[in-house]
């Protein structure tokens, strides 16, 4: 599903330069749920943007879905960014002046195809992520827990093989950040589908099935892993 | 993306930023407005100068005059001839309407008269000339008498009151030894002893201005009979008569020593009219041409005034005659086109000043847009993230600057007009009567709004193309990681 070989990526030059991925050579399979933990600056979201072509800046090469992206123009990244990816971000990133149903919507406006009934199709997914209901409200009127399900529903618009998450409960209490999760794993274990998810809490991570350690831009482990039930854990009270 | 779905996010991102599109679209409604506005003031400007005071529509045509050592001296080459075969070739240029000649008289005459207005009478010289009397006939309502030749009256229609048919089969009035024997309005002719109709005459309503606005306050300081001249209107002159003598005046006699008198009577005002002298129905003129100077001088016309359809074929037609024909036109046309000329001018420089209003409010567009897409970089790099091309980008800025142009234009369009109507409104109510005073400055034509519309536009794209560009190019991944 994606591949990723030897890329390295730099900011700066000169005595100002920084190299943010050192090197990063990875591999994920289709239907996968991996989860990415490293400390702030360790280049997480760097490596994130790589494989969703946010960032066309960096060396070495880039494949998703069989196809490569490094060197695809802006145009073809754009239609596989609309078409078979999905983003979540630790902001959210909400278009306040829009309802929920319209944000779910968005993706629709740049899909290559017409979407027969957008409005149906996003209330139809904000049901889907637990928020029947709210599809008139602001996302001002919403708590961050249900603003971060308005951006899955908007991540699953377009019907994408590929979640990339950064740090989605970032902005989250605990609880909330559990609840976002379950979401995930019942799209990977239900819907099959691929989630690369950024994080630095190790208890989130602890739910995904195999996790990649990143430190200063280098994998240092990656690991399969049983995913916790963290809803169990969180009864007993355990920290991480 | 489709176009319907740019429209939706066109409409989302306005209704979003209401408050930056209102301050960005004033100077679009301020600039259209002036537009428009000195647009449409300069074309009801030109229609009023050009159609009232210089009558553009008609051209003057006389024969052209060859400058010889310094004088002007007319036809003295047997260059083309004015008369009936030319009035013909003028009459099928395309977009003429009407052609009609024009006849001055070949010798000296006087008029003698005044004595009911001015206390006494008065000689002057008779500058007359003659025009088909058809073409009067509308804008002379109820004369005195009739503008028409009473002296050529065809038997076969029937002839008027106090006339009976004479030889020729034409109509003549009947023998008389006084006035006191003939039908009024007939006076009898001294010299001929018979009944005959006073000769209607026109007069130029300038003539009047210019007596009333200029020799009548200046005389009036003069000693004698001539500083008290009264100021005239029109209603007071017309069927004032004058007796007038063909063939004599103070400056010289006819070569042919042939003196013709006959009663003149003022029966109205028109623009048709010889600007210093009397106009008649061009019969008589034509009789007492041939009568006191021969045959010759009555088949030949002073001038054609030919008549336009419309005033955008007057240039062609002028070409025509000009070139092709190698008349020549009356000083009037080069002044209207001095007039015109002159008025386009300050009509541009007024313009300008709008143009100038436009290219401020794109730069206020401009600094606004920027502030706005800086506000809205992350939903711009979100969009990028969900799937827009940076193309899209620029597409939805710059859809947003046409509904501002649209929007913006509109709202000008209706500014201007309403302000022109209210500086009519101001014309109509606080201004006085000044001579060829409009009923409106204005003239609004259909491509002028969608001339203001094109300009709105033009300049709020040329005030979004820079944020467009900027917009286009933001670097999505690190606004939306927050950095
Ligand atoms: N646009 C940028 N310009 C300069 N440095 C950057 C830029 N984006 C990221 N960095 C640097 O790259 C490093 C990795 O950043 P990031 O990938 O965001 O880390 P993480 O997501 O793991 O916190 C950090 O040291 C950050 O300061
Ligand atoms: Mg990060």
């Amino acid at each position: 599903m994606i591949s990723v070989s030897k890329v390295s990526k730099t900011y700066g030059d000169g005595d100002a330069q920084t190299r943010v991925l050192k090197n990063v050579s990875l591999e994920i399979e289709a239907g996968e749920f991996v989860a990415i933990i490293g400390t702030s600056g360790s280049g997480k979201t760097t490596l994130l943007n790589v494989v969703g072509g946010l960032d066309r800046e960096f060396t070495g090469d880039v494949s998703v879905n069989g196809a490569k992206i490094s060197g695809l123009p802006e145009a073809k990244l754009a239609e596989m960014r609309n078409t078979q990816i999905g983003f979540v971000f630790q902001q959210f990133n909400l278009l306040d002046h829009l309802t929920a149903a319209e944000n779910v919507a968005l993706p629709s406006f740049f899909s290559p195809k017409e979407t027969a009934d957008a409005e149906r199709r996003a209330v139809e997914l904000l049901e889907r992520v637990g928020l029947s209901g709210r599809s008139e409200s602001n996302p001002t009127q919403l708590s961050g827990g249900q603003k971060q399900r308005v951006a899955i529903a908007r991540s699953l618009f377009c019907n994408p093989q590929l979640l990339l998450c950064d740090e989605p409960t970032g902005s989250l209490d605990r609880n909330t950040g559990v609840e976002i999760l379950n979401i995930f794993r019942k799209l990977n274990e239900d819907d099959g589908l691929t989630l690369i998810m950024v994080t630095h809490e190790e208890h989130i991570a602890r739910m995904a099935r195999r996790i990649i350690r990143f430190e200063d831009g280098e994998i240092v482990s990656d690991k399969a892993n049983k995913p916790s039930d963290p809803s169990r854990r969180l009864q007993l009270g355990e920290e991480e | 993306m489709s176009f319907g779905r740019l429209i939706q996010l066109v409409l989302q991102s306005i209704r979003r930023n209401r408050r930056d599109f209102i301050l960005s679209s004033i100077g679009i409604v301020i600039g259209i407005g002036t537009l428009l506005f000195f647009t449409a003031l300069g074309a009801g400007v030109q229609t009023t100068v050009l159609e009232d005071v210089f009558v553009v529509r008609q051209l003057e045509v006389v024969k052209p005059s060859y400058d010889v050592a310094g004088f002007q001296t007319g036809g003295l080459f047997g260059g083309p001839k004015l008369n009936d075969r030319t009035a013909d070739i003028f009459r099928d240029i395309e977009g003429v309407r009407t052609v009609f000649p024009k006849m001055k008289l070949t010798f000296p005459s006087s008029v003698k008269g005044g004595k009911a207005l001015l206390g006494k009478d008065m000689w002057a010289e008779l500058i007359a000339d003659g025009i088909p009397p058809e073409l009067v006939q509308e804008e002379l309502t109820e004369p005195v008498i009739e503008f028409k030749d009473w002296e050529s009256i065809p038997c076969d229609a029937g002839c008027p009151d106090g006339m009976s048919c004479g030889s020729d089969n034409v109509c003549t009035g009947r023998s008389c030894g006084s006035d006191a024997d003939c039908a009024s309005p007939q006076y009898c002719h001294q010299e001929e002893k018979i009944c005959l109709m006073p000769i209607p005459a026109l007069v130029a309503p300038a003539l009047l201005e210019i007596y009333n606005g200029s020799v009548q306050t200046a005389m009036a300081g003069a000693k004698g009979m001539v500083g008290n001249l009264p100021k005239l209107s029109q209603k007071a002159l017309i069927g004032f008569e004058g007796e007038a003598v063909f063939g004599r005046s103070y400056l010289g006699r006819s070569k042919s020593d042939k003196q013709i008198s006959r009663r003149v009577k003022l029966v109205g005002f028109s623009d048709k009219a010889i600007n210093l002298g009397l106009t008649m129905p061009i019969g008589y003129i034509k009789r007492l041409n041939a009568e006191v100077s021969g045959q010759a001088s009555a088949e030949e016309y002073h001038s054609i005034v030919v008549e336009a359809k419309s005033n955008d074929a007057v240039a062609m037609i002028a070409q025509t005659i000009v070139d092709e024909q190698g008349f020549a036109l009356s000083s009037k046309y080069e002044n209207a086109q001095r007039a015109g000329l002159l008025i386009l001018l300050l009509t541009l420089i007024f313009n300008l000043v709008s143009l100038i209003f436009l290219a401020i409010a794109a730069i206020n567009i401009m600094h606004t847009f920027l502030m706005v897409i800086l506000e809205r970089r992350r939903e711009l790099a979100l969009m990028r993230a969900v799937g827009a091309t940076p193309n899209n980008i620029r597409m939805l800025v710059l859809g947003e600057a046409t509904a501002l142009g649209l929007i913006g234009g509109t709202l000008g369009i209706m500014v201007g007009y309403a302000v022109s109507k209210f500086v009519d409104y101001l014309l109509a109510t606080q201004v006085g009567a000044f001579p060829y005073k409009p009923e409106t400055l204005f003239s609004f034509e259909p491509w002028m709004v969608a001339g203001c519309l094109g300009v709105a536009l033009l300049f709020c794209w040329i005030g979004a193309l820079l944020p467009a560009f900027r917009a286009s190019r933001m670097e999505p991944a690190a606004i939306l990681a927050g950095r």
